[in-house]
């Protein structure tokens, strides 16, 4: 078999350039980039400079979310009598379906079967739309489930759930929980600002070449938004995703000089994921037949295997993913890929998601820091080994 | 003699197996490490029930991620 035109890396990738972008999307001004606010706004800005500077044709694919998105406006507040506050984030944090309530209310325990809950906080084994409904109707001032934290202690911070019900939910580190279980003497004073927002999204893509016709195209995504700083707490997003989409891109920088000129290249950096994979869900409509997608979400801290979900007519894709991996010493594990993958490959695209490491997933601690510069580096390799495979047949 | 070849990249199965992976035990879109949120969540199910629902997450696994507080996506 003829050495194909990919099978070596025109140049190492560009560790040192990676970190800097990182650096900079986790910075304080981007704060957090949570899908429709200012700081996802500039990051965008700041990610088309980028493509522009390495060589493609970028634009903005905008779009709107039909899931509302909920944002905690003021920090949530929650106290217990003998006790004293407790630290939002890490002893208790907002249910997904609670109601805005930003005024304080102050009750005593009781359990979700208690003959009177009128004016108390019920305490639940777990979160239903119908006994939260029942608690109101009782005359509860709200509800308390249980939840645990990371290994780190934190509780990670999502943003688009359940629809919202008529009381504050919030979720409890588990040990207090069941303390209050256990404890109905205590009284509970909590306030929980939490609206809901409507907000509209733009994916930013960059274009380094279209394919010939009948030509393989390559699109390679990433999402760049996170779930964006709390009132007081910052969230930097640098390992979900901010790794992802410089790997995603020093990847389409080093195949734009080695892939054969009729092959299509384009980046995809898309918004919306952590709402729900809504830039991706509008994006995926406008992909061409003959295009493959490679999505990576995490590559930050590789463990003992990359996890990979394909999707669509992805066989020649695996083959591809698999062949380089083989040749850079990457192991490969199938694994549920929940991300913007799933979106292309409900499109009939073929698509895989690949994921290399999360440490801080969606806390505080997502810092840059904890993107190992190994893990970036191995996740290019794979990348355009992988691409190269895909178009000229397996690496030799 | 037998050479004993050691693999050390790559899928140890079939990698058309990536096609149908195990459902998620942690996380949400974008899939966190196991020692993430994977204690509280069970979020986002298997991408043929995600599929069904035209969304990135199964109903039934977000139901279970909801409640246990950790919310889920789309």
């Amino acid at each position: 078999m003829a050495p194909a035109s990919g099978s070596a890396l025109v140049a190492d990738p560009d560790v040192r350039w990676m970190t800097s972008v990182i650096t900079r999307l986790a910075a304080d001004d981007f704060a957090g980039r949570r899908i429709g606010t200012a700081g996802g706004r500039v990051a965008a800005e700041y990610l088309a400079d980028r493509l522009r500077a390495l060589g493609a044709q970028a634009s903005f694919d905008r779009f709107g979310v039909p899931t509302a998105v909920r944002e905690v406006y003021a920090t949530p507040r929650l106290a217990l009598s003998g006790s004293g506050p407790l630290t939002f984030r890490r002893d208790f944090c907002e249910h997904l379906a609670s109601a805005d309530a930003p005024a304080m209310r102050s009750g005593p325990i009781v359990a979700i079967d208690a003959a009177n809950a009128d004016g108390a906080w019920v305490v639940d084994s777990a979160w239903s739309a119908e006994r939260v409904s029942a608690a109101a109707d009782a005359g509860a001032i709200g509800v308390l489930v249980p939840r645990g934290t990371d290994s780190a202690g934190w509780m990670p911070k999502m943003i688009v759930g359940p629809t919202p019900g008529p009381l504050p939910v919030l979720a409890v580190r588990t040990a207090i929980h069941d303390a209050l279980a256990r404890d109905r003497s205590v009284v509970a004073e909590a306030a929980v600002p939490l609206r809901t927002v409507d907000v509209s999204g733009a994916n930013v893509i960059g274009v380094f070449r279209d394919g010939a016709v009948g030509a393989t195209s390559l699109l390679l995504t990433a999402h760049f938004d996170g779930v964006g700083d709390d009132p007081d707490q910052r969230f930097p997003a640098a390992c979900d995703n901010a790794a992802g989409v410089a790997a995603v891109m020093e990847s389409a920088r080093l195949l734009h000089r080695s892939l054969p000129s009729d092959v299509g290249l384009a980046v995809a950096l898309l918004d919306g994921e952590e709402a729900g994979a809504r830039g991706s869900a509008n994006y995926a409509r406008q992909v061409r037949h003959g295009t493959y997608v490679i999505n990576l979400d995490g590559a930050a801290q590789l463990a003992d295997a990359a996890h990979v979900e394909a999707g669509g007519p992805a066989e020649p894709l695996l083959l591809a993913l698999d062949a380089a991996a083989r040749q850079i010493g990457v192991r490969l594990l199938p694994r549920a890929m929940p991300s913007d993958n799933r979106r292309f490959a409900a499109a009939g695209i073929p698509a895989i998601g690949i994921g290399m490491g999360m440490p801080g997933y969606q806390t505080p601690m997502e810092t840059p820091d904890r993107v190992d510069a190994e893990t970036l580096d191995k996740a290019v390799r794979l990348v355009v080994a992988t691409a190269s495979s895909l178009v000229d047949g397996p690496i030799v | 003699m037998t050479e004993t070849k050691i693999e050390v990249g790559g899928f140890s199965g079939d990698p058309m197996d990536a096609l149908n992976p195990p459902a998620a035990t942690g996380g949400c879109c974008g899939g966190a490490p196991s020692d993430a949120a994977g204690q509280t969540s069970t979020c986002c199910g298997t991408a043929a029930e995600a599929t069904a629902e035209g969304s990135c997450c199964g109903s039934a696994a977000k139901a279970d991620a909801v409640a246990s507080g950790a919310g889920c996506c789309g």
